[in-house]
């Protein structure tokens, strides 16, 4: 229940996109993934998935090397939650639950008992069991993300990527998934969750790794390695820590504000 | 506590289950009660007591109650016929909701990827060389497999989306296919060849024989036994590439499988019956708007419904005018004002 990146580095044909990237996160922890658009966190995940498997240097789930691992078995390990999205075809919120016991499914059967009990379960956890016979494509984003959330602990993986969740998400949804998500972190389900607002890292990360230029130019507890700096050096905004008691608090130092 | 908890929720599961169940039941039953009602319509009428009474004397000894003409026609003339419109509008409509899995859109039909203008290019060539109707046939569903086989590997080679590869190497190889059977349209001879091709082409199920029949039936059962196996992946194809391979599928695999599947099936029916369209798009559209997406319902009532429909407008071309209207024309007059309510109708939620 842990993953460590080891001298990661990605190109596309001739463009480098990510450079000798190293961190790690352990069961329990959920770890931000920081760093301004196009810097390589979707490249990033995708690598970790096996979506993008031509990279160099090495990937460990567990302690097993992630090219040694066919989709099938990768998917007992890594579930991913992507953000919520337009589909093809309307499938109701338990079908779409049911789909993350896919893997644990021959190829040519369909979901038994087992797998529908999991479903079930997943979807009382996450307190969404009222949602069961509705229709996916008519939720609300904050529903939606939630249910993406339940077929990833239905998938059974002890590790979820969620590649900024809660990026379409409006104040109430963004606090209420992020709530649920730190509370999977404490049960000791292993999270990498990208993010563009550094605050969500210094409210619920254990860690961050803030990604400048493909490499690495931080990595460590949100309190220590988020300040000012760091985020001048990522965003090209400068910001001022605000002390509170729920911790750090950024705040712009802008020149243009409303009057 | 808990397990009357489960139980609870299993009960509550049970209502969706039992009512999607329940109707393909239905459809079970609408499908044998008009497979049995269209051996009784015809020029000739023979009332269904006879049918039934016909078709049960091959397997009890029963008294004749009926003439040896009404026996010629219910099993020589008939029996193929009705077979033949079961096979080809289940065949088609189950390639349609396949296909339409594969490239995520609910648009795409049986043709999509060139079957049935190979198939054409090949039944005309034949028909220019003066090949026999099984030379005919046998030449359709090979340049049909052929054609598809082309699109699938120009799609694989090319870099990029894979979907759209596929759909835009399909229209590529398929109006390349199109020019070559209007080529040889035109130097066919027109008083026996080219009519024989324009009538090919138009699609009919008259003159349907037992022999192709047995023709069709193995690639028809290759094709659509797996596909019936694999319906829970084809739900997890229509969430993309990224999202099925993260959920354990082997998404290249998967849909070489279903296309294979869906093209065998295609080129079989377009091979004896011609150009039949709409059956592949209308139906399986009907079908989600009656049962769901959810292929693991879908697929059986699409291949239900698109015998029924098939055999209803068989009977229609049959019956409604003196002289045979070939199905493939009344598909088009039936399918299409029916595809527009379909899509006007207020969309139900599941």
């Amino acid at each position: 229940m842990s993953i460590s990146i080891n001298n990661l580095s990605f190109a596309y044909s001739l463009r480098t996109v990510l450079k000798d990237i190293s961190f790690s996160a352990e069961s329990g922890q959920l770890l931000a993934v920081l760093g301004p658009n196009g810097v390589g966190k979707t490249t990033l995940f995708r690598c970790i998935l096996g979506l993008q498997p031509h990279y160099e240097g090495e990937i460990q789930i567990d302690g097993v090397d992630a090219h040694t691992l066919n989709a099938r078995e990768l998917a007992h390990k890594i579930a991913y939650i992507p953000q919520t999205h337009g589909m093809a075809f309307g499938y109701s919120v338990e079908d779409m639950v049911l789909m993350g016991t896919t893997h644990n499914v021959s190829s040519i059967s369909v979901p038994g008992k087992k797998e529908h009990e999991a479903a079930s379960a997943a979807l009382e956890k996450l307190q969404i069991s009222h949602l069961t016979y509705q229709n996916f494509a008519k939720l609300s984003g904050g529903e939606q993300q939630l249910v993406l959330i339940a077929r990833a602990l239905a998938q059974n993986a002890r590790t979820l990527l969620m590649d900024e969740p809660t990026a379409s998400l409006d104040y109430g949804n963004q606090s209420l998934v992020l709530h649920q998500v730190r509370a999977l972190a404490d049960e000791g389900y292993t999270i990498l969750l990208s993010t563009h607002n550094p605050q969500h890292a210094l409210w619920y990360a254990d860690c961050a790794v803030a990604l400048m230029d493909g490499t690495v130019a931080a990595f460590g507890a949100p309190k220590e390695v988020v300040d000012a700096r760091l985020i001048e050096r990522l965003y090209g905004v400068t910001v001022r820590m605000v002390d509170t008691a729920q911790g750090p608090l950024i705040s712009p130092v802008q020149t243009v504000l409303a009057r | 506590m808990k397990k009357a908890e489960t139980l609870q929720r299993m009960d509550k599961q049970d209502p969706m289950h039992a009512g999607k169940t329940a109707r393909l039941l239905l459809m079970c039953v609408l499908f044998l009660a008009i497979f049995l009602f269209s051996f009784s319509i015809g020029r000739y009428g023979v009332p269904l007591k006879e049918v039934v009474r016909i078709f049960l004397s091959k397997i009890f000894p029963l008294q004749q109650t009926w003439t040896a003409e009404m026996e010629t026609v219910v099993i020589n003339i008939r029996l193929p016929r009705i077979i033949m419109a079961s096979l080809v509008g289940c065949a088609l409509s189950t390639a349609g909701a396949s296909y339409q899995g594969v490239f995520q859109n609910p648009m795409a039909s049986p043709d999509i990827l060139g079957a049935s203008s190979g198939a054409a290019f090949g039944a005309a060539l034949a028909i220019l060389l003066g090949g026999s109707a099984k030379i005919v046939t046998t030449a359709a569903f090979l340049s049909s497999i052929v054609t598809v086989m082309a699109v699938y590997f120009i799609a694989e080679r090319a870099p990029g989306q894979r979907v759209v590869n596929l759909i835009l190497s399909g229209i590529m190889v398929g109006s390349l296919f199109t020019a070559g059977t209007s080529y040889i349209k035109l130097v066919a001879d027109p008083s026996n060849q080219l009519p024989a091709i324009t009538y090919w082409m138009i699609g009919s199920l008259s003159g349907s024989k037992l022999s192709q029949v047995s023709f069709v039936i193995v690639p028809m059962a290759l094709g659509l036994i797996p596909l019936l196996l694999i319906r829970w992946q084809i739900n997890i194809l229509t969430l993309g590439d990224d999202e099925a391979c993260t959920l354990g599928v082997n998404t290249g695999h998967l849909r070489m499988i279903v296309i294979f599947c869906a093209t065998l099936i295609t080129a079989a029916s377009v091979s004896v019956s011609g150009m039949i369209g709409w059956v592949g798009l209308v139906i399986p559209h009907m079908c989600r708007k009656l049962i769901g997406n959810d292929y693991r319902y879908l697929l059986p009532a699409s291949m239900m419904m698109g015998a029924v429909f098939l055999l209803v407008v068989d009977n229609i071309s049959r019956n409604l005018l003196a002289v045979e209207i070939p199905i493939g024309i009344l598909t088009a007059f039936v399918g299409a004002p029916f595809f527009i309510y379909l899509i006007v109708k207020q969309e139900k939620t599941l």
